[in-house]
């Protein structure tokens, strides 16, 4: 066999659609129209500010360019691991970062030191509105290639669709058992239309906002304008918006069109697919062109008409209206009396309460200290995904992959410190509450119990538990897994002189414990005679085998009693 | 991309009510977009001219290419044309069809091609192409078809046959009889010593002078062989089993019997009970003329045959065989040689015609029929497959040697 007609292992590229996802002009098409996308809302904000804000547009794309790259990279197999929210959020950290040293070093200046410590003081200073509309809007044209790319990749061949075109090719005998899952790429595009559409109606309603003013006006309406022109930056980019729309709305199609020929084992001829850009733009040229030597709008006659058409549907929507309130205003009229309340009047507003202010309640703490473990918390979490963000992209390599090693092993050793001492504390803590404990039993156990106050239930239950913390006392402890009635040969085998009344004193401990007979004063008092000769019993056994005197036979309850 | 009216409305709106003109501009844009594409798609197939060029009538087992030419002929370019020719599966290589999608040029001329193969006799629709295009931005599509109709005639299978007994009853013509009684003066053969009772008209005068004897010109016997082939194809009168093959092997042998006659420069006709595939005919009949050009005509007849549900042979013959002259011969291609189609076979002999009997399915008992034939007066012969067909001819090229 000649080796170079050797069959070939298929691998996961062979069944993946590089030259779709691959294409540069659809990038840079989605990139555009993410960032003419906040041409308006960037004219709306020259309009009501004075910031400057030359420098968003341009870093705009740039961030759109980005949200493309790394979508069409984690879209790769070799990327999947890298799928998740901790990369796309240190995107975001990013370029909220960027978008701060953009204000900084674009509008408003590097900060000293004394704003570093204001921000320390009052961190809510740090965001001020600059820095909220530009990562706002950087997050927006960034938001809006992720998506736009993401539904180009969607409409790519599928791996599924590829082997089943390859088994095609086989044979139908092998093709039946690879079947490609359909995929709606018709509901894709008329998503993506539909978002494309209804975003530009909006940029344009408020670009064109942006440049209106309420004043009187003899025609029809109310509204005037106050300029007639935008920025030229501006203009440009909604007309990108429209244009390179349009291009990728080609694009979609042409995705449809291709897996449709695609799954039909049709031929297409790769000079149809090659040229397709290029006829889309030619054609999208072609009429920007014939409509730029159309007659102005508004200067037209066809303008003139729909002008005078509109004015008057709407002065008829503005009689109609008037009509109706007043016929409603009629209406309820002689109902008015209902909600009329002669004399009523307001009730006193309730006395102002006095809050303490957060200073006052942490007044005994340093004013930075909440300010500075915000930040401490922030630049923890923003630098991790960022860290984790670069790392993604092997931007962390050579030194600076060492210098992060080094850190992480700093860190664990910080931190298996801090565990250590943290362990030791809570033994010691852990050994401090034990004592308390014992002590507050034994407290709680021997002396502080009056028997009169108990009931006579309650009194033999003291009694026989009593017996047998005197009994554990003396070495022999009650086994968890046995009953009173289990206990009782420990017991006797241990005191035999008392068996009698072992056995009376369990008895009764039963019975008042589990039955529900109720326990008469008499039957605890005849209890308690039990209970007195099971402890001299067990007394006289610690005073013979313990040291050899004799010790104090009175129980201590009769010393409470 | 239907909400693109909507945004056109609304955006007009804006641009009337806050008076921007580049709102104006957009709306021109977007507005030329959308009514080009429109415009444009709609046209662009009536600005198509289509045609399928290719050779209609193929012998079985021959390959035809069929050209689908289409040509642009607007100065619009055409951004994607998809074509579907279905192509009948039974003659139909590697995918059996067109499917593909173009692009056209102004004024672009391309050729779509595919191959046939006449695996099958029959006469077979050529597509029909379908057709769809559309814009580039998904404004609009259209559909059409090529209504054009075409056709594609596979001749059946002639196999040829180096001689046959096939008789007539005329005196005159061109092929050698066996029946001596019928000699033709035009033929002559040779001479002989004169024999007594040999007609005055055939002494040659001139040979006698020379020889000095009296010498007869020897004629060669001939009949001219006016023949009509029917062909049973009523489907009640084939087995179940057999409808399809015996059929189509009846339409082999009626094929390959007109082939040899009008080999043998005869006046052949056809007559058949079964159904025209394409003029919805039944029960036709075609005269007897000579020539290939006829051939070719009774052969796409018998290409296009197919078995329906018809009169019986036995009582449409009478009436197929009306026109003919006297002495001719009719070959009766049948499955099988009842006693109807015999009564049927002797009642044209009556008339002097010369009936012969093909029965084109086996028959265990054939020589029942064989010799109810011969007592009726005509001769039948079981054609059941290509070698009965061969012995067939072998025998009768056999016997007119012994006879010669």
């Amino acid at each position: 066999m000649n080796p170079t007609q050797a069959p070939r292992h298929p691998s996961f590229q062979d069944y993946q659609d590089i030259s779709w996802t691959n294409s540069a002009y659809r990038s840079l098409l989605s990139a555009v129209v993410a960032t003419s996308a906040i041409a308006a809302p960037l004219a709306v904000m020259q309009t009501i500010t004075a910031w400057r804000l030359g420098y968003l547009l341009p870093m705009a794309f740039a961030a759109a360019l980005e949200g493309v790259y790394s979508t069409l990279q984690l879209g790769r197999p070799r990327w999947r691991d890298r799928r998740g929210l901790a990369f796309r959020l240190g995107e975001i950290a990013l370029w909220l970062v960027l978008a701060r040293a953009a204000v900084w070093a674009f509008a408003t200046g590097w900060p000293g030191l004394v704003e570093l410590a204001r921000w320390l003081r009052d961190p809510i200073l740090f965001f001020d509105g600059q820095f909220v509309v530009t990562g706002v809007l950087f997050l927006l044209a960034w938001g809006l290639s992720i998506g736009l790319t993401g539904d180009f990749l969607d409409l790519a061949l599928r791996p599924d669709e590829v082997a089943a075109h390859d088994s095609h090719e086989w044979g139908d005998s092998r093709s039946q058992l690879r079947v490609y899952y359909p995929v709606s790429r018709g509901a894709i595009v008329n998503r993506l239309a539909a978002r494309w559409i209804w975003g530009g109606l909006l940029v344009v309603f408020c670009a064109a906002v942006s440049r209106v003013e309420i004043s009187t006006s003899p025609r029809f309406t109310q509204i005037g304008l106050s300029q007639l022109g935008l920025p030229r930056e501006i203009l440009a980019a909604l007309l990108c918006y429209f244009v390179a729309g349009l291009l990728l709305m080609s694009q979609a199609r042409l995705a449809v069109l291709r897996s449709q020929w695609y799954n039909g084992d049709l031929q297409v001829p790769p000079t149809l697919l090659r040229r397709w850009p290029l006829n889309s733009l030619l054609t999208v040229l072609l009429v920007v062109a014939i409509a730029a030597l159309l007659p102005i709008g508004s200067t037209g006659w066809l303008a003139t008409a729909l002008e005078t058409v509109l004015a008057f549907l709407m002065r008829v929507a503005y009689l109609v209206l008037t009509v109706l309130t007043f016929l409603f205003t009629l209406l309820l009229y002689p109902l008015s009396f209902l909600f009329r309340q002669p004399g009523a009047q307001a009730p006193p507003p309730p006395p102002r309460m006095e809050i303490p202010t957060q200073q006052q309640a942490v007044s005994r703490l340093p004013d930075w200290l909440g300010g500075a473990l915000l930040w401490v918390v922030l630049v923890l979490i923003g630098g991790y995904f960022l860290l984790n963000y670069l790392s993604a992209h092997g931007l962390l390599s050579g030194r600076w992959r060492e210098w992060l090693q080094q850190l992480r092993f700093w860190w664990r050793a910080r931190w298996a410190g801090l565990r250590a001492h943290a362990h030791t504390a809570a033994v010691t803590l852990r050994k401090r509450l034990q004592s308390a404990r014992l002590t507050r039993l034994e407290v709680l156990g021997g002396r502080h119990i009056r028997l009169s106050a108990l009931a006579p239930a309650e009194r033999i239950r003291y009694f026989y538990l009593r017996a047998i913390g005197r009994a554990a006392d003396r070495g022999l402890t009650r086994p968890p897994h046995k009953t009173p009635l289990e206990f009782i040969p420990d017991l006797v085998s241990e005191w035999p002189e008392a068996d009698v009344d072992v056995k009376a004193l369990t008895d009764a401990f039963v019975a008042a414990r589990y039955d529900r007979r109720p326990i008469v004063a008499d039957e605890a008092r005849d209890v308690q005679g039990v209970f007195r000769r099971v402890m001299a019993a067990l007394r006289g056994k610690a005073d013979l085998t313990a040291d050899g005197r004799k010790a104090d036979r009175t129980p201590r309850v009769e010393k409470a009693l | 991309m239907s909400e693109i009216p909507l945004l056109l409305l609304l955006l007009l709106v804006i641009a009337i009510l806050l008076r921007l003109d580049f709102v104006y501009y957009l709306v021109y844009v977007l507005a030329g977009s959308y009514i080009l594409a429109r415009w444009r798609t709609g046209r662009n197939l009536n600005q198509l001219r289509i045609v399928r060029r290719y050779t209609d009538h193929i012998f079985l087992g021959e390959t035809v290419g069929v050209d689908i030419e289409i040509a642009n002929t607007s100065w619009w370019p055409v951004p994607w044309l998809r074509c579907d020719e279905t192509s009948p599966h039974s003659l139909a290589t590697g995918s059996g069809a067109i499917r593909q999608v173009i692009a056209l040029r102004p004024k672009e001329r391309t050729r779509l091609h595919y191959d046939l193969v006449g695996r099958r006799r029959g006469c077979y629709e050529l597509g029909p192409a379908l057709l769809s295009t559309g814009d580039l931005f998904g404004f609009a599509e259209a559909h059409g078809r090529m209504e054009q109709r075409d056709y594609l005639t596979v001749y059946p299978r002639v196999i040829p046959l180096g001689q046959l007994r096939l008789t007539s009853r005329s005196p005159l013509g061109t092929i050698k009889s066996q029946q001596h009684i019928f000699a033709d003066p035009a033929r002559i053969t040779g001479v002989r010593e004169y024999r007594a009772g040999d007609p005055l008209r055939s002494v040659d005068w001139k040979n006698s002078a020379r020889v000095g004897q009296l010498q007869v010109k020897k004629h060669e016997p001939a009949v001219s062989l006016t023949s009509l082939i029917v062909l049973e194809m009523n489907t009640e009168s084939f087995g179940r089993q057999t409808r399809v093959s015996a059929s189509e092997w009846g339409i082999v042998v009626a094929a390959s019997l007109a082939n040899h006659l009008v080999g043998q420069r005869q006046a052949v006709g056809l007559a058949c009970n079964g159904l025209d595939a394409l003029t919805g005919a039944a029960c036709w009949t075609i005269s007897p003329r000579p020539g290939r050009v006829h051939l070719m005509r009774l052969l796409e007849w018998l290409a296009r045959v197919q078995t329906t549900e018809t009169p019986p042979l036995a009582d449409w013959l009478p009436a197929a065989t009306v026109d003919l002259a006297w002495g001719a011969t009719v070959i009766i291609v049948a499955p099988t040689g009842d006693e109807a189609i015999c009564r049927a076979s002797h009642r044209l002999l009556q008339r002097g015609l010369n009936p012969v009997l093909v029965v084109i399915e086996s028959y265990y008992q054939f020589g029942v029929v064989r010799e109810r034939a011969r007592r009726l007066g005509f001769t039948a012969q079981m054609v059941a497959d290509e070698r009965d067909l061969r012995q067939w001819a072998f025998a009768a090229a056999g016997a007119q040697r012994l006879i010669i």
